[in-house]
C-alpha cells in the first residue's frame, strides 16, 4: 500500500489505557455531536408544526400522509433492542460482548432494512407539506446514522475474530463506546417515533 | 518587589485616569454635539428619532470605555517598554482579585443597565424603535387600533403597496400621511427581502408567508429612501426608490390620483390579504 | 504494509503513483463523472418535472461520488476496509520521510498541521483576492467591469471560502501542531481522523470553487433559503462544500477535545494548561455541538433543492424561519469558532513578551468558557427585525450583551499583563497588540446590533460587515498572523526577515483599519450587504475604502514575498528557542523530533511563570521512570 520505500513505522509506546480513554471520551462527545444532529429534525418538526404555514403541515388538503405504524413500531423494536444488547454487553455481562454485538448488529441491519422497505411503500412523497418533509429527512438520516454504527460494530467483531482479542481493554472500551452511540440513537428513535408516528 | 516599585502603582493608575478623563470630557460632548446630530436615520418619525437617540447614547458611552482600554495600552507600551536586546523579565503580578472584582461589577453593571435601557426603549418607550414585529405586534403604541394599515410587498426585484382602507388599492410607490400612525404589513410572494425605509426608521423583514407589522408615527413631510436590506438575488441593490410623507390633504389627493392610474389594474389584482402563496415555484406532481 | 529493510528511494514515477494527492485527484473527477451518471439515472426526468434546466440529485451525486473518490485515491479506504477484513487497529501509518508526505493522508499531527497551515492559506489567499475583486467594482456606483451575477458569486464564495476556511485557521494548523506539543503527548488522541479533517478542506475548497462554473452563487455566505432553493446548480456546490466543512469542523473539535481531555502529560493540572489550549478547548466544544446542526441545515437545503421537500418553502408548508433559526444556532457559535482561538492565541503571546506571568489566569479562563456557554443562546440577535418572536428581544438582547462580559475578561488579562511589565515589540506581539486594537471597535461595535433600537438602523447594512470584519480580520486574522510570526520558526524551521514583517504588519494594521473604518459610515449612510450599486454621493467613501483595500491585498503579498523569501532563498535556520519562551513546545528542538517527546514529559510548573523567584523550568524531559501517560 505504501508506494514509499524506507517509511519508518512508530511504535506504539503509548499503554493501551490511553487509547481506551480516548474511545471512552471520543464515543460520548460523538453520541453528543449527533444528537444535536438530530435536535435540529426535532426542532424543525415542532417549529413547522407549531407554525402550520399556509395550513399545510399535514399536507395537501385531501392528501395526508400517513406512515404506516407498523413499520414504525417494528424499526423501533429493532433500534432499541439493539440498544439494550450492545449496552448490557458492555455493562451486564461482558463476557458475553461477542454474542451480544454480534445480535445488535443484525438488530441495526434489520431496522436499516425495515426503514428502506418502508421508503419504498411510503404511499406520499417528501413532496407532500412540511410533515413529510421532516419524516423523510429524519428517517432517512436515522437510517444512514445506523449503518453508519453498524461499521463500527462490523470491526469490533470483526478484528476479534480474525486477530484474536490481542488487547481486551481497548476492545471493552469499543464495545462500551459503540454501546452508548447506539443508546442515545434509540433516545434519538423514541422521539422519532413519538413525534413522526403518533403525534404527527 | 521592593517598596519603592510598589509606591509607584497609584501614581501609574492616577496618570492614567488623569488621561482619560481629559479625553473623555473632550470626547463626549463633541459626540453628542457634534456628531450626535448627524447620526441615523434622523428625526422624520417617532421612532427615526428613539434609533438617533440609542445610537448617541450609544456612541457617548461606548467611546470612554474603548478610550479607557486604548489609554492604558498606550501608556503601558509608552511607560513599560523593554529597549535593547536583553531579555528582563517583569514582577511577577499573577493578578488582583480587587481589580478583578471591580471590572466584573463594572462590566455587569454596564451591561445590564444597556439591556434595562435597551428593553424599555424598545417596549415601552418607542414600541417597537420601527423594527418588524411580526404579525402579532408586542410593542403597540397607542390608538394602533386606528392605525393606517400598509402593505408592503416585496418581490424579486420591487417593492409595492397595497392600501386596504382603500380597497386594497396597489401603487408601485409609497406614500404616508404625516401626523398619522402607520402600521406597514411588510410580506413578501417569493424569497425573504428587508424593507428598510431609512429616514422613517423602518426595517422589517419581508418573509414568504408572513405578515411583519412594523409601527411608524411621522412627525415630518418629505422624502424618504427604500431600499432592501436582505440579499434577494441579482438585482438586490436595485429595490431602491423614494416615498414620501405628505400632509393629510395631499395623501388623501395622493390616492385619489392613484386609485384613477390604477383602476385598470385593480381588476386582475389578487383580493388584498395579509400573506400570498403564489403556486410553488418548484413543486413537482 | 512491511516495508522493505533497506531503503532504496524509487524512481519519481513511482512514487507518484499510489495512494496520494495525484491519485485523489484523478479518482475524483471519476467519481465525479460516475455520479453524475448514476445521479442521471436516478432522475431521469427531474430537470423537466421540476420546469428547470438542471438535475440537481445528478450533481449532488456527482459531488458525493467525487468525494469518495478523492478519499479513496488518498488512501482513506484502506485502512476501513482492512479493519473489516480483520487487520488489527492501529493509529498511525504514513509517518514517512520526506516532501511527499505532504501531499498524502499523513496520521503525523505535525506533518497534517503543515498542511492545514498552506491548504487554509490558499484557500485564505483565493478569498482574499475575491475581496479585491469587489473593492474593484465598488469602485463605480454601477455594474462595472463585473455584471451583477457574477459579483454576486465573487460576494458568496467570498464570503463562505473565508468562513469556512478560517473556522480552521488556528485549529487546524497551530491547534493540530501545537497542542500535542503544548500538553506533552506525541500524537492526536484520533490520527486517522485528523488526516481525514484535513483532507476534506481541499476537497470542500475545490467544490466550492467549481460553483463558478455552475451558475454561481446568488445567496452570500449565509445562503438563505428560499433564495438557495431557487438558485442555480452552483448552490448545490455551496450545499455540498458547507457540508463537508462542517463535518471536517465535527471531526477537528473531537478529536481535540479529546486530546486534551485524556492525553495531558503527567503534572499538567488544569491551572498549568497553557491558555491557548484552554482556547482550543472551549473552541472544539463549540465545533462539536454546534457544526453537526449545520450539516442537518444543509442535509435540509440539499433535500430541498434534490428530493423536492419543503422544509424552508412557505407555498408548501415550510417556513424560511427553520432555516434562519438553524443556521444561526449554528452561526453564532461558529462566530465565537472564530473569535476564541483568537483570544488563546494573543494571551499566549501576551506573557512572553510582557515578560510577565499572565494575569488573571481563572480570569481568561472563565471568560472563554463563559462565551462558549453564552454563544448558544444568542442566535436571534440575527433576527431582531425578521418578525419573528418579538417578544423574546429583551432576552436575546440581555444575552448577546451578556456576552461582553466574558470577553471583556480578554482584555482585563492584557492589561493587567502589560502592566509594569518589559514589553517588547516583535513582530507577533505587534499582531497580538493590533488584535486588541480591532476587537476593541469589534466588539463595542456590536453592542450597537444588540441594542434593537440601534439594530434597525444598522441590521443588514455595512456597519454589520465592517462589525465582523473587525472581529474576524482584525481578531482573528492579526491573531493568525501573531502565530505565524511566533510559531513558523519552530513549525519550518526557519527565520522570518523581520524588516519585511514589520512592513507587512505596519501596512496591515494601517490600511485593515483605514478600509474597514469607513464602513462604518456607509452603514451608518444607508448602504446596505451585498450590493453592485450603491448611491452616487458614496462614491468618495467607497472609493478611499477600495483603494486602502488595495493596499491591504499589497500588504498580504509583502508576506507571501517574506515567506517565499525566508524559506526557499535565505534559509536561515531558527533557533530552538528565539523569543526565550518557557512554553513546553519551545523547549523542544528544532526541527521538532517525530516522536516529539523521548519520552513524556512530568509538568513542574506553568508555562508563564516570568520573573517568579525559585520558578522551575517547565518541565522534566528524563524522568527517572517512564510513567503513565495522562495525568
Amino acid at each position: 500500500m505504501d508506494t514509499t520505500a524506507g517509511g519508518t513505522h512508530i511504535e506504539e509506546i503509548e499503554p493501551g489505557d490511553v487509547l481506551a480513554r480516548n474511545i471512552h471520551l471520543g464515543s460520548r462527545v460523538w453520541a453528543a455531536s449527533e444528537a444535536f444532529f438530530f435536535l435540529a429534525f426535532f426542532f424543525a418538526f415542532l417549529y413547522l408544526r407549531a407554525l402550520n404555514t399556509n395550513g399545510i403541515w399535514r399536507g395537501w388538503p385531501h392528501h395526508h400522509p400517513n406512515p404506516s405504524l407498523a413499520f414504525g413500531i417494528a424499526i423501533l423494536i429493532c433500534v432499541l433492542a439493539c440498544a439494550a444488547v450492545a449496552r448490557g454487553a458492555a455493562s451486564v455481562a461482558p463476557a458475553m460482548w461477542r454474542n451480544a454485538a454480534s445480535v445488535a448488529l443484525v438488530l441495526a441491519l434489520a431496522a436499516v432494512g425495515l426503514q428502506a422497505a418502508q421508503f419504498s411503500s411510503l404511499g406520499f412523497g417528501p413532496t407532500d407539506g412540511a410533515y413529510a418533509s421532516v419524516f423523510v429527512g429524519w428517517s432517512g438520516l436515522f437510517a444512514l446514522m445506523l449503518l453508519g454504527t453498524c461499521y463500527w460494530l462490523g470491526t469490533v467483531l470483526s478484528d476479534v475474530t480474525r486477530a484474536g482479542d490481542a488487547s481486551p481493554e481497548v476492545r471493552a472500551a469499543a464495545v462500551d463506546g459503540v454501546g452508548f452511540v447506539l443508546l442515545v440513537l434509540a433516545g434519538v428513535e423514541i422521539a422519532a417515533f413519538i413525534l413522526l408516528y403518533i403525534v404527527k | 518587589m521592593t517598596e519603592i516599585v510598589s509606591g509607584r502603582i497609584p501614581r501609574h493608575g492616577r496618570r492614567i485616569i488623569g488621561i482619560w478623563l481629559v479625553l473623555t470630557a473632550v470626547a463626549v460632548p463633541l459626540i453628542v454635539l457634534v456628531l450626535g446630530p448627524h447620526l441615523p436615520p434622523g428625526r422624520m418619525t417617532a421612532e427615526a428619532a428613539s434609533q438617533r437617540d440609542a445610537n448617541v447614547l450609544m456612541t457617548a458611552l461606548l467611546v470612554p470605555i474603548a478610550l479607557l482600554v486604548v489609554v492604558c495600552f498606550v501608556y503601558s507600551f509608552a511607560v513599560f517598554r523593554q529597549r535593547g536586546e536583553v531579555i528582563l523579565d517583569g514582577p511577577p503580578l499573577k493578578g488582583h482579585a480587587g481589580a478583578q472584582l471591580f471590572w466584573i461589577v463594572l462590566t455587569s453593571l454596564i451591561v445590564l443597565a444597556l439591556a434595562v435601557w435597551g428593553s424599555y426603549t424598545l417596549i415601552a418607550g418607542s414600541h417597537g424603535a420601527g423594527g418588524g414585529q411580526g404579525p402579532d405586534p408586542v410593542a403597540k403604541p397607542n390608538g394602533y387600533q386606528h392605525a393606517l394599515p400598509v402593505q408592503v410587498i416585496g418581490q424579486q426585484w420591487e417593492w409595492t403597496f397595497r392600501y386596504p382602507t382603500y380597497g386594497g388599492l396597489e401603487t408601485r410607490d409609497l406614500a404616508i400621511p404625516n401626523h398619522v400612525l402607520v402600521a406597514f404589513h411588510v410580506t413578501s410572494i417569493d424569497v425573504t427581502h428587508s424593507f428598510w425605509a431609512y429616514e422613517l426608521g423602518v426595517k422589517a423583514d419581508a418573509v414568504p408567508g408572513v405578515d411583519n407589522v412594523a409601527y411608524v408615527h411621522a412627525h415630518k413631510t418629505g422624502f424618504f429612501q427604500i431600499r432592501c436590506a436582505e440579499l434577494c438575488g441579482l438585482w438586490h441593490g436595485h429595490m431602491a426608490k423614494k416615498g414620501r410623507v405628505l400632509s393629510s390633504s395631499a395623501f388623501q389627493a395622493w390616492i385619489a390620483a392613484a386609485k384613477t392610474k390604477n383602476a385598470a389594474v385593480m381588476a386582475y389584482l389578487p383580493k388584498y390579504n395579509r400573506v400570498y402563496f403564489p403556486a410553488p415555484l418548484r413543486r413537482a406532481g | 504494509m512491511s516495508a522493505t529493510a533497506i531503503a532504496v528511494r524509487p524512481p519519481v514515477w513511482r512514487r507518484v503513483i499510489g495512494f496520494n494527492m495525484l491519485t485523489g485527484l484523478a479518482l475524483g473527477i471519476s467519481g465525479w463523472f460516475l455520479g453524475g451518471w448514476i445521479g442521471g439515472q436516478m432522475a431521469v426526468g427531474h430537470d423537466y418535472l421540476l420546469g428547470t434546466d438542471q438535475n440537481d440529485v445528478g450533481i449532488f451525486m456527482g459531488y458525493l461520488f467525487a468525494i469518495i473518490g478523492w478519499l479513496v485515491g488518498l488512501g482513506f479506504a484502506n485502512y476501513p476496509i482492512g479493519r473489516l477484513l480483520g487487520r488489527s487497529p492501529t493509529l498511525r501509518e504514513h509517518e514517512t520521510a520526506g516532501w511527499t508526505r505532504y501531499f498524502k493522508m499523513c496520521t503525523d499531527h505535525k506533518v497534517v498541521g503543515i498542511q492545514y497551515l498552506f491548504g487554509v492559506g490558499i484557500f485564505f489567499f483565493i478569498g482574499g483576492l475575491n475581496a479585491m475583486l469587489m473593492r474593484t467594482e465598488l469602485l463605480r456606483p454601477v455594474e462595472r467591469p463585473w455584471p451583477a451575477g457574477q459579483y454576486l458569486t465573487l460576494v458568496s464564495l467570498h464570503g463562505t471560502m473565508m468562513i469556512m476556511m478560517t473556522s480552521a485557521f488556528i485549529l487546524g494548523p497551530f491547534g493540530n501542531y501545537f497542542v500535542p506539543l503544548m500538553i506533552g503527548a506525541r500524537r492526536m488522541a484520533f490520527p486517522r481522523i485528523e488526516a481525514l479533517t484535513f483532507w476534506l478542506v481541499p476537497a470542500a475548497g475545490l467544490i466550492l470553487m467549481s460553483a463558478i462554473a455552475f451558475g454561481g452563487i446568488a445567496t452570500g455566505w449565509t445562503g438563505y433559503s428560499p433564495l438557495a432553493d431557487e438558485g442555480r446548480a452552483g448552490m448545490d456546490a455551496y450545499v455540498t462544500a458547507f457540508i463537508l466543512i462542517a463535518i471536517s469542523l465535527t471531526l477537528v473539535g473531537l478529536n481535540l477535545l479529546v486530546t486534551i481531555l485524556t492525553m495531558r502529560a503527567p503534572g499538567l493540572t488544569w491551572t498549568r494548561l497553557p491558555i491557548f489550549v484552554w482556547g482550543v478547548l472551549a473552541t472544539s466544544v463549540l465545533m462539536v455541538l454546534a457544526a453537526p446542526v449545520l450539516v442537518a441545515t444543509m442535509t435540509m437545503v440539499l433535500m430541498d433543492r434534490a428530493a423536492n421537500t419543503s422544509f424552508f418553502l412557505a407555498s408548501a408548508g415550510g417556513s424560511q424561519y427553520l432555516y434562519q433559526n438553524l443556521f444561526w444556532f449554528f452561526g453564532h457559535p461558529e462566530v465565537y469558532i472564530l473569535a476564541l482561538p483568537g483570544f488563546g492565541i494573543v494571551l499566549e503571546i501576551l506573557p512572553v513578551f510582557a515578560r510577565k506571568p499572565l494575569w488573571g489566569y481563572r480570569l481568561a479562563v472563565a471568560g472563554m468558557l463563559g462565551v462558549t456557554l453564552l454563544s448558544f443562546m444568542v442566535w436571534q440577535h440575527h433576527l431582531f427585525v425578521s418578525g419573528m418572536n418579538a417578544g423574546l428581544r429583551p432576552f436575546y438582547m440581555l444575552t448577546t450583551e451578556l456576552i461582553s462580559i466574558p470577553t471583556g475578561f480578554i482584555f482585563l488579562n492584557a492589561i493587567g499583563t502589560l502592566w509594569r511589565a518589559r514589553i517588547r515589540f516583535t513582530v507577533p506581539m505587534l499582531f497580538a497588540l493590533a488584535f486588541f486594537f480591532n476587537f476593541l471597535i469589534g466588539g463595542l461595535s456590536g453592542v450597537f446590533l444588540s441594542d434593537v433600537p440601534s439594530d434597525v438602523t444598522t441590521h443588514g447594512s455595512y456597519f454589520v460587515m465592517a462589525h465582523f470584519h473587525y472581529t474576524i480580520m482584525g481578531g482573528l486574522v492579526f491573531a493568525f498572523f501573531g502565530a505565524v510570526y511566533y510559531w513558523l520558526p519552530k513549525m519550518l524551521g526557519v527565520t522570518l526577515n523581520e524588516t519585511l514583517a514589520k512592513i507587512h504588519f505596519w501596512m496591515m494594521f494601517v490600511f485593515f483599519n483605514l478600509t474597514f473604518f469607513p464602513l462604518f459610515a456607509a452603514g451608518f449612510l444607508d448602504m446596505p450587504r451585498r450590493v453592485s450599486t450603491y448611491a452616487p454621493h458614496l462614491q468618495v467613501l467607497n472609493d478611499f475604502v477600495s483603494a486602502s483595500a488595495f493596499m491591504l491585498g499589497f500588504s498580504m503579498l509583502i508576506f507571501i514575498a517574506n515567506l517565499v523569501w525566508s524559506l526557499v532563498f535565505a534559509r536561515v535556520p531558527a533557533l530552538a528557542n528565539p523569543w526565550a519562551s518557557r512554553g513546553l513546545e519551545w523547549q523542544l528542538p528544532t526541527p521538532v523530533p517525530t516522536e516529539n517527546f523521548e519520552r513524556i514529559p512530568v509538568i513542574t510548573s506553568g508555562p508563564y511563570e516570568y520573573g517568579v523567584a525559585g520558578a522551575p523550568p517547565v518541565a522534566d524531559f528524563t524522568p527517572a521512570a517512564l510513567p503513565a501517560a495522562g495525568s
